[in-house]
């Protein structure tokens, strides 16, 4: 009979596997398409050309020790990457920048779809809404278009997401402590928002995962008081101030001096507003940037369907993943959870800190990481969903998924759409990078400097032309500012 | 699998696999969704490529010949025009102020067509006073360029 039961059992965890391989299968192939459309872009003026010539002439250990007098900003590991990558490339950046940026969104899909585990086909169905809300969340959308020329916060969120799929693991192992601590630690010194990877570890570990042991998450709790400590009292590094960048704020963005002539003197008002923006716009896709962009164009009756359909979905998802945790209040109050329950809890622990350490601005690219968990408590609740309510409710399965699937899709088929327009929209600037040197009062000071400029401009213009522009009869439908 | 899983994953994955198509008919030198490589000046920046038209003119195109841009780039009808005349239809400010530092020639009638298709950008590039002060009949510079024979 045990022998019987093995052989059962046996077979279950090889068809389990089966359809967790087939997931993988079809991350692989988004991850694909996503690097095609990614390879079109080059590394960017802004933002990058400015950063890669900050580390030509200075050692690694003088840029890490520069990063430890600055204000606002505690980013050793950043400029250490930046500088490693640029040193290790040996002149051809756009491979290695660009390579590396698609490896990483190629980790990250991979994390996700791991964190998943989908078990049965109706999972396994589940996989590509799940990984339409992470790739056409314009939360998402920055990781894509953005590099500087490392994006730092798809580092994180790669480092979010790794915690997580260690944390949900059923036991824990000396190394997966290790791994977890070592993630900490490396995404905190690389941007700020890197603490979230200890809200996933705390997070997961309160709801009963016990993928990573109490003394790992002890370990990661010190290096946090220790980090707040260092940066407080040691470094004196301080928060961004109401002068330090532009933020939007109504519907408009608000320059520095706008915002300090508004808020000086009261500026938790406008922290509080950011806060608030920042949970929001991962729930309903409104405010972007902080900027109510959707109640505006409904105000003036000019509402674009990509912002109509950014909205809907955005709420439907957030609908589904309010039903789940209105059906699961129960073991709240037995704290008992099982794996959809620990997936939910480690996103609203996320979204709740992610929003909270976004309070100095708002910018869609800091909710990142809440945005790719987003994606996680949808799969979790609309696995929930087909276990539990599909049967008896027909036609609201009907309405809600249709939105879902189809609202989340027209936003994948835009961001691609979009990617081939930035991929335009970069190599522009690189056409008269002079004239954007001399706006931005950088002056280039040696011949390794004219170097670099002569070869990423020859990168955009010659070696990687532009992607041919997509045009047919629906481009209207995509045509935003993203 | 059932038919309702299938209709579940059928949105997002059809999507998916239609871009996988698309990018697999690019790599095969086929354009189903695009007009293909530019082939002129004009033709680039009607395309909002300023970065191919750049090239070009760098690999010594003229900057001020009339080019063809093909049906279908812009409107219905394939259109005759000069690299800067397509710089202001796509109000590419960057592309305007490369070609004139490449000596194309700021013509009076520049202006006016800016104002003929709402291009504020490239409006604020036009110093040269010939095109900043002339009179224009709103639309005749737009209708001199498409009805060129």
């Amino acid at each position: 009979m045990s022998v019987d039961v093995s052989l059962a059992t046996s077979a279950d965890v090889s068809v389990q596997r089966r359809w967790a391989w087939m997931a993988q299968g079809y991350g692989l192939v988004v991850s694909a398409v996503l690097a095609y459309f990614l390879l079109g872009l080059v590394i960017q003026v802004s933002d990058s050309f400015g950063n890669l010539l900050a580390v030509q002439m200075p050692s690694l250990g003088e840029l890490v020790g520069d990063q430890l007098s600055q204000h606002a900003y505690l980013r050793p590991l950043l400029w250490a990457q930046i500088k490693l990558v640029y040193e290790w490339s040996g002149g051809d950046y756009y491979a290695w920048f660009r390579g590396l940026h698609v490896a990483q969104v190629g980790v990250l899909i991979a994390l996700c779809v791991r964190v998943m585990r989908p078990a049965a086909a109706m999972e396994l169905a589940l996989v590509p809404l799940s990984l339409a809300v992470l790739v056409g969340a314009h939360t998402f959308v920055p990781l894509l278009r953005e590099a500087h020329p490392i994006n730092s916060y798809l580092t994180v969120a790669i480092a979010c997401v790794a915690a997580a799929s260690l944390a949900f693991q059923a036991r824990p192992r000396w190394y997966t402590d290790a791994l977890a601590v070592v993630l900490f630690i490396g995404a905190t010194l690389t941007v700020e928002s890197g603490i979230l990877v200890w809200v996933v570890c705390a997070a997961a570990y309160l709801l009963g995962a016990r993928g990573l042991s109490r003394s790992a998450v002890a370990m990661m709790t010190l290096c946090l008081v220790a980090y707040v400590g260092i940066r407080m009292l040691v470094l004196d590094v301080g928060t961004p101030s109401l002068a330090e960048r532009a933020s939007g704020f109504g519907f408009r963005q608000l320059e520095p001096a706008e915002l300090v002539a508004r808020f000086e003197g009261r500026a938790w008002t406008f922290y509080l507003y950011n806060v608030l923006s920042s949970l929001a716009t991962v729930l309903f896709s409104e405010p972007k940037g902080g900027v109510w962009r959707f109640v505006f164009e409904a105000t003036t009756r000019n509402v674009h369907p990509w912002s109509l359909v950014s909205v809907l979905s955005s709420t439907a998802a957030t609908a589904l993943v309010a039903w789940f945790l209105w059906t699961r209040r129960a073991r709240l109050r037995l704290w008992t959870f099982d794996e959809d329950d620990r997936i939910v809890g480690v996103f609203v622990a996320v979204l709740a800190a992610n929003a909270v350490i976004s309070f100095p601005y708002t910018k869609n690219v800091i909710m990142s990481p809440a945005g790719v968990f987003f994606s996680l408590a949808v799969f979790a609740a609309a696995r929930h969903w087909f276990q539990r309510a599909a049967g008896t409710r027909l036609l609201a399965t009907v309405v809600i998924f249709a939105v879902l699937t189809c609202g989340w899709s027209y936003r994948v088929a835009g961001n691609h759409y979009n990617l081939r327009r930035t991929a335009a929209e970069e190599r522009a600037v690189w056409v008269t990078v002079d004239t954007w040197l001399d706006r931005q009062r950088i002056v280039l000071a040696g011949p390794e400097a004219h170097a670099l400029r002569d070869a990423l401009r020859a990168d955009a213009l010659r070696n990687h032309p532009t992607p041919y522009q997509l045009e047919f009869a629906w481009t209207r439908w995509f045509d935003i500012d993203w | 699998m059932s038919v309702r899983y299938i209709l579940l994953a059928l949105p997002p994955m059809g999507l998916t696999l239609s871009l996988a198509i698309a990018i697999g008919a690019e790599l095969c030198g086929l354009h189903p969704l695009t007009v293909g490589e530019p082939r002129s000046v004009p033709e680039a920046l009607a395309l909002r490529d300023p970065a191919t038209a750049a090239r070009m003119v760098e690999d010594g195109e003229s900057v001020d010949a009339i080019g063809l841009i093909r049906a279908g780039v812009v409107g219905g009808q394939p259109i005759l025009a000069t690299p800067l005349e397509a710089a202001v239809m796509a109000d590419a400010a960057v592309s305007f102020e490369h070609l004139v530092s490449h000596g194309a020639p700021v013509t009076a009638n520049l202006g006016c067509l800016a104002d003929d298709v709402g291009a504020r950008a490239v409006r604020q590039q036009i110093h040269d006073p010939r095109a900043r002060e002339a009179s224009c009949q709103r639309g005749s510079a737009l209708a001199e360029i498409v009805e060129r024979p």
